[in-house]
């Protein structure tokens, strides 16, 4: 079976996949094609590695697959599953949920995307509900640490990660100066984590709703999904960091992929953005990504750059291995070309076109930001600082650690892990120190690129599924821009662009970003009496000091409106040249009227205005 | 020597258009104090023309009022920024039926066509302000004007106006509040809506709800109080449920226990507040400016003394649909 984009088994830096068997091939299908992995594939790494990597379109955009971006899955009649946490079997018959072109092939699935619905896991009862002492959410460096002194301290802990495997984004920036590198630290802390009883270490887990310290969470196990609740007395959220989408047309079509998604695919499942694959950033980092591609046999035609002229070791590298280095460039659009995608680069900050590239794929690297979804969902707040949202106020017995604080460093996120604990109990944290030991000499990371518009395809603003685009008169979306909820990546484009003022930007987030339950029917019956009397207050001198109330009646039929307004014969038009008002209907006619006792001794025939037409009135005498 | 003659302080519509009212039309130097309000912040009010008022001299306050705003925004170039909308009153009580009764008898008295439904009442044609086009225009318009701007800070005016809720609570404590300004808690959520609203506003008073359809299927839902949001939101809702729940914010506002307005400086205090308007505060501006600048009479000088924050209440007390004072 056909694996375009796998890349060979001993590619260098294991970019053959570590988390597969190529002794375990397998084969499944979905929609009814037939699709080839090997065991320790997702679903979504099985579909990519053959090339399938378009969702279907959304209006008249076509959107890409990615991790977070991919319809749900089920067999048929079962569950819906996520198809990035969803490991492939061999036999499986999937078919997607949403609707989709019946008759579809090559590299999407073919799906009409018009919105995203919550997924129904989020609507389901709780199976399984775990009571410890510590939650801790997230099992990159910062959780595991965590996890690690929770347990140390004879606290029983559930570690919950929404991959299926555990170590976080730590490995993608590599090892710096004689700091002990990501891997081995990784490799460390999960050894410690596994041995410890007292932690229940769950992935594929991903935690949707946080209320108090009660997390619920959809776990994958053995291809089956559960709702778990986890009661916990602390919750320690190392939630981690999203990269950031470059803006600019294009930038979600198939073939377009974020670099911390190109390396952990690569590293993970040995699949390769593309044979061709072009790399545009605007840090270090990404230079060590495009080195690790054209080491493992991606052809990696050009590696643009936002910043003009950057210093870094990581280019130094890529210069000697041959790369073609672009400074002072960036994204300026992506369409579909004739055999992947037509690229084209502008010089920093202008629309003049200097490259055009085709090539099958483009990675590109925004700036972290850290991902404080679960913190806002539990009451959190944000603030716009240092150019981003960051977590602003405490939350009763819920910390953060991690880069979901803002921290950088391998060391400070390590460090954090028991430090967020010692918080979250009130205990004496150590002081820590965030220094990235290479930042005197290298350029620092720019700001998310942001190109022109170009007018030709739109460009979103984050990945994922809130699909929130930059307003553009030659792109409709087919939904309106608040019809999804949108993430942190969302709000600091809108800032960037000068939509949001950055003083808003915490409190556009917390509106949006966490907006609340589902509002379900409901009966809702007035209390009995009114919190004040007022029955009487808003006529009170309305017709003077003295009122009378008197029955007036035209004939023996008519009744006379309840607010209806009564006019002295000849002063019939202007309501605050009304004399009184019916208040109530009179029995068996006409109405009983508040009248001023002052012009009653001008009038004894009016007229009633009522909604039904006038009516002229007088006095019902017994 | 104040730099300025008027400071006024907020971020709503109604300081907005006061500030450039007072500074184009009576030629006062104004600096206005208060940040806009980010587009993608949800609203925290509703501007549109609709008080719960019983009393003819209010309607007939907002009507003028209305007309005068609609030419007011002809003059700042955006005449299309003030359009119309069905809007429904409905009461669960029977007290509140009864206030909805008067109410609609006034304001076809001056000119409303209007339509009765379960539990109350249907206005046509009420005016309703597109916050986005005016928020746009408001800044090139107030510096053409000669307004002074600020985002926060001390002002350096011979008068002070607190023109919004938020300015209120921010710059008069407790203790020097009139006893009859009543923080409210409020929450506006927005929801998406397949089902379409049976007018475009549609307030329930007892329940302190009010729903605003608004583009993509979505509606604005304005919530009063603290208690029991969720039961009567779900109870004023149309459905189909559950509904999905786009975005929320918390803040407070103010309103008065007996529902006039309240215009004046209290009593200690060397500021001059508008509250209680409602809804239909932004449309005040033209004839607080008047007010402010000294040159209002007639019907109008009556109607803002009646109303002063040091007089009585007893003739201008209203209809008062406070949930959940706080």
């Amino acid at each position: 079976m056909n694996q375009p984009r796998r890349l060979a088994a001993g590619a260098a830096h294991q970019f053959g996949g570590i988390a597969i068997d190529r002794s375990k091939p397998l084969q499944f299908r979905i929609d009814g094609r037939r699709v080839a992995g090997f065991a320790g594939d997702t679903v979504l790494s099985a579909l990519l590695a053959a090339g399938i990597d378009g969702y279907g379109t959304f209006g008249s955009a076509v959107l890409g697959l990615g991790e977070r971006f991919a319809p749900l899955v089920q067999v048929r009649g079962g569950q819906a599953l996520p198809m990035d946490r969803l490991l492939a079997a061999d036999g499986m018959d999937l078919q997607t949920i949403g609707a989709r072109r019946l008759f579809h092939q090559g590299r999407t699935l073919g799906h009409r995307i018009a919105g995203i619905a919550a997924p129904p896991w989020t609507q389901q009862g709780v199976e399984t509900t775990l009571a410890v002492d510590v939650l801790v959410v997230g099992g990159g460096v910062a959780g595991l640490a965590a996890a690690d002194a929770a347990a140390c301290a004879w606290h029983s802990v559930v570690l919950a990660e929404r991959r299926t495997w555990l170590g976080g984004d730590a490995r993608y920036f590599g090892p710096v100066g004689d700091e002990a590198s990501p891997e081995s630290v990784s490799a460390d802390l999960i050894a410690r984590v596994h041995g410890h009883g007292a932690i229940t270490v769950m992935t594929a887990a991903e935690v949707f709703a946080l209320h108090g310290t009660t997390a619920h969470l959809h776990r994958i196990v053995d291809g089956a999904g559960h709702v778990v609740a986890v009661s916990a007395k602390r919750v320690v959220l190392a939630t981690g960091s999203r990269q950031r989408l470059p803006l600019f047309g294009g930038n979600r079509l198939p073939g377009v992929t974020s670099a911390i998604a190109a390396y952990h695919m690569a590293k993970r499942h040995g699949v390769m953005p593309g044979r061709k694959t072009v790399v545009a950033t605007q840090s270090n980092y990404g230079y060590r990504l495009a080195m690790r591609l054209h080491d493992a046999g991606v052809a990696v035609p050009r590696v643009v750059d936002t910043r003009i002229n950057p210093q870094s070791r990581f280019v130094d590298f890529a210069k000697a291995s041959g790369l073609h280095l672009a400074g002072g460039v960036q994204p300026l659009s992506a369409a579909a070309g004739r055999s992947g995608l037509t690229l084209q680069f502008a010089n920093s900050g202008t629309a003049t076109r200097t490259i055009e590239i085709e090539a099958d794929a483009l990675v590109v690297s925004g700036p972290f930001y850290p991902d404080l979804s679960l913190w806002m969902l539990a009451g959190g707040w944000t603030q716009w600082r240092d150019g981003g949202l960051r977590a602003r106020g405490t939350l009763e017995h819920i910390v953060l650690a991690g880069a979901a604080v803002g921290y950088r460093s391998l060391a400070a996120c390590v460090a954090s892990g028991p430090a967020a604990l010692a918080q979250a109990f009130g205990t004496r944290a150590d002081s820590i120190e965030d220094f990235e030991l290479g930042a005197p000499y290298e350029t620092p990371e720019a700001p998310t690129p942001i190109a022109p518009p170009t007018g030709t395809e739109p460009a979103f603003y984050d990945w994922g599924t809130s699909l929130i685009s930059r307003p553009d008169p030659q792109w409709k979306p087919p939904l309106t821009p608040h019809a999804q909820a949108p993430t942190l990546g969302d709000v600091a484009a809108s800032v960037d662009l000068g939509l949001t003022a950055a003083a808003d930007a915490g409190a556009v987030a917390e509106e949006r970003g966490a907006p609340g339950a589902d509002i379900v029917a409901s009966v809702w019956n007035a209390p009995a009496s009114a919190p004040q009397p007022q029955s009487a207050r808003w006529l009170s001198q309305r017709f003077g000091d003295a009122t009378e109330e008197l029955h007036l009646v035209v004939d023996g039929k008519r009744r006379f409106m309840r607010g209806a307004l009564v006019y002295a014969n000849d002063r019939r038009g202007d309501p605050t040249a009304a004399i009184g008002v019916i208040i109530r209907e009179g029995e068996p006619a006409g109405g009983v009227a508040l009248i001023s006792s002052v012009a009653l001794r001008k009038a004894d025939r009016f007229v009633v205005e009522a909604l039904d037409g006038p009516s002229p009135a007088r006095i019902k005498r017994d | 020597m104040a730099e300025h003659d008027f400071a006024i302080v907020g971020t709503d519509l109604l300081a907005g258009l006061l500030a450039g009212v007072l500074a184009r039309d009576h030629g006062k130097k104004v600096m206005r104090i208060g940040r806009r309000r980010s587009p993608q912040r949800l609203w925290r009010s509703l501007p549109v023309a609709l008080p719960l008022a019983t009393r003819p001299a209010s309607w007939k306050m907002v009507r003028e009022s209305e007309r005068e705003t609609r030419a007011l925004l002809g003059s700042m170039g955006i005449p299309d920024a003030c359009g119309e909308v069905e809007a429904a009153l409905v009461a669960d009580r029977d007290e509140s039926r009864a206030a909805l009764d008067h109410l609609v008898h006034v304001a076809a008295g001056f000119g409303h066509q209007v339509r009765h439904v379960e539990g109350g009442w249907v206005l046509r044609r009420v005016a309703m302000l597109d916050r986005e086009r005016l928020e746009q225009r408001m800044s090139e318009w107030l510096r053409a004007a000669g307004v002074t701007m600020a985002d926060e800070g001390p002002a350096d005016a011979a008068v002070t106006v607190l023109a919004d809720d938020a300015a209120i609570l921010d710059g008069l404590d407790e203790a020097r509040r009139p006893a009859l300004l009543i923080p409210q808690a409020m929450t506006t959520t927005q929801i998406v809506c397949p089902r379409p609203l049976p007018a475009g506003v549609l307030r329930f008073v007892d329940r302190g709800v009010t729903l605003v359809a608004r583009p993509g299927s979505t509606v604005l839902a304005f919530a009063a109080g603290e208690a029991d949001v969720e039961a009567r939101l779900g109870a004023s809702l149309p459905g189909p449920f559950p509904m999905k729940r786009l975005a929320t914010t918390r803040y407070r506002s103010i309103a008065t226990s007996d529902g006039a307005p309240m215009f004046g400086r209290p009593k200690g205090t060397k500021v001059f507040i508008a509250a209680g308007m409602g809804d239909c505060a932004p449309f005040f501006a033209p004839a607080l400016g008047r007010l402010l600048a000294g040159v209002t009479d007639g019907e109008e000088k009556a109607w803002f003394a009646a109303h002063d924050a040091s007089r009585p209440r007893e003739r201008v007390a209203d209809f008062a649909a406070v949930e959940g004072a706080a």
